[in-house]
């Protein structure tokens, strides 16, 4: 277990590794990063790789790769100093690109963690009904994820870059991520992630190992 | 002029057991927030001054307009086994030869050091005045120094289940008061008070002297919650003496290091302000 510093001070986040049998206490999102194997939930129930869900004062087996979000439901995106303290500490979109079509966009990221071939950060979205920008390529062949950490919010799916040929619409609330959206041949469609309140998400992106 | 406000941070990932409320992924970000919540200063654990550009530190700390409370050094013991006390003579040398450049980085902050663990523990079979003898030969080396670049070294109380000997008030000033320095000042914490000083409003008189940071913490190492310490009339204590130094919030992050630093620094508006 490695304790991580990446969302700090707002989210507590822990990244587990072949840890059977750890305790989690209190409520905490689970995401399994591991694409074969599943993680294991009170010896019962089992969460598949690459799928996130709320834990609550549970034992977890993790043959794999697992991020757990501790506290979750603490953080109130309603209350505006969280919100000012959240957009003071993490750096806008515009901060990290210096692209004019991202000035004035409430997008927030926190800083990014890399583990292995695993990259993470946190992400808040300070407006309801706002949307990303519309996409299907990435820098380099990632597996990608939202996870919801707070808030509700879409992941859509268009027919091309056009906002009105999305075809649908996959929804997010607090503590679980969307299937999967590439296909065999790592093609992904048209997608943008769209808030439908204030938003945390947790940005997964998978490379090959 | 009142009494200045800060928050203990960490910028690496530690467990909620170390009474650090402000935590993040650089000391940057924890000075963005401690700013937007209106706090006047942070104070800054650190282990190693070569993994930091004092420049930079500074930088970031005028432009959020905070002052540094302390820089703390109990890292070094936490993590590389460092102590001032420490049998083996190289071992001690070094700890000493790392409090000058906590020192240096602390003067280009306008602040001072903090040692509390960084001092050391009692080896099994030592006794109280074989410790203290080693203890003062150390604090010399590093205040030597500390008077030469005119920058304060600050000494905690540390008590009897976290320290040895110098565990009160009292007995932790009087070995300060025996190096009848100006550079070497106090760290009062309520945490320690609560078990060490009968009296704490006597405790606190006791070192105003020399008192440069007072650290405010309940029974393990909590958020004050009125339940176990009379804080209203440490306050009143301070106040009354005109203390205008800094007061800084130590607890653990719970429930969350954001929660945390933003009731620690409403209870030190409402209770020292």
């Amino acid at each position: 277990m490695q304790k991580l510093s990446f969302g700090e001070p707002f989210i507590e986040s822990r990244y587990l590794e072949g840890d059977m049998g750890f305790a989690v206490s209190g409520a905490a999102m689970l995401l399994n990063l591991d694409e074969e194997r599943d993680i294991v939930i009170e010896g019962e129930y089992k969460l598949p790789p690459l799928q996130a869900m709320v834990v609550r004062d549970a034992v977890i087996d993790v043959p794999g790769k697992a991020l757990l979000v501790c506290s979750l439901g603490t953080l109130d995106l309603d209350d505006l100093q969280t919100l000012d303290c959240m957009r003071k500490g993490w750096k806008s979109n515009y901060e990290l690109t210096h692209l004019e079509k991202h000035r004035g966009v409430p997008f927030f990221k926190s800083p990014r963690v890399t583990i292995g071939n695993v990259t993470m950060n946190f992400c808040l979205v300070s407006e309801p009904g706002c949307p990303s920008g519309i996409h299907r390529e990435h820098p380099a062949p990632v597996r990608e994820l939202h996870v919801q950490i707070a808030g509700e919010a879409y992941v859509d799916l268009m027919k091309s870059a056009d906002p009105d040929s999305m075809y649908a619409s996959l929804p997010l609330t607090a503590g679980i991520t969307h299937m999967p959206t590439w296909n065999a041949d790592g093609v992904y469609p048209w997608h943008r992630y769209r808030t439908k309140t204030r938003s945390v998400f947790l940005g997964v992106e998978i490379a090959d190992e | 002029m009142g009494m200045k406000f800060s928050v203990c941070t960490v910028d690496r990932p530690l467990e909620a057991v170390s009474p650090f409320p402000l935590r993040g992924d650089s000391y940057e970000q924890c000075a963005a927030v401690a700013e937007t919540l209106g706090y006047d200063g942070i104070e800054l654990q650190i282990q190693d001054p070569s993994k930091y550009n004092a420049k930079e530190l500074r930088a970031s700390l005028d432009r959020h307009g905070l002052g540094c409370s302390a820089i703390t050094t109990g890292l070094a013991y936490l993590f590389e086994g460092m102590s001032m006390v420490h049998p083996d003579n190289k071992i001690r040398m070094a700890t000493v030869e790392r409090l000058h450049r906590q020192l240096d980085l602390a003067k280009e902050l306008d602040s001072q050091i903090l040692i509390g663990y960084l001092r050391g523990r009692k080896s099994p079979g030592q006794t109280d005045e074989e410790f203290e003898d080693i203890l003062t030969d150390s604090v010399a080396r590093v205040l030597e120094y500390a008077e030469e670049i005119q920058t304060p070294m600050v000494l905690e109380q540390i008590n009897r289940v976290d320290g040895d000997v110098f565990c009160s008030t009292e007995r932790t000033m009087s070995f300060l008061e025996k190096f009848n320095s100006d550079w070497l000042l106090y760290n009062g914490d309520t945490y320690h008070m609560i078990l060490e000083d009968k009296d704490v409003p006597t405790a606190i008189r006791r070192s105003l002297s020399k008192l440069i940071l007072f650290h405010v913490s309940d029974v393990g190492r909590q958020l004050p919650d009125d339940k176990h310490f009379d804080f209203h009339e440490a306050a009143a204590t301070l106040k009354e003496a005109g203390y205008d130094k800094w007061v800084s919030i130590e607890a653990r992050p719970e429930p969350t290091s954001f929660e945390c630093t933003r009731r620690g620094l409403a209870y030190l508006h409402r209770v020292f302000g």
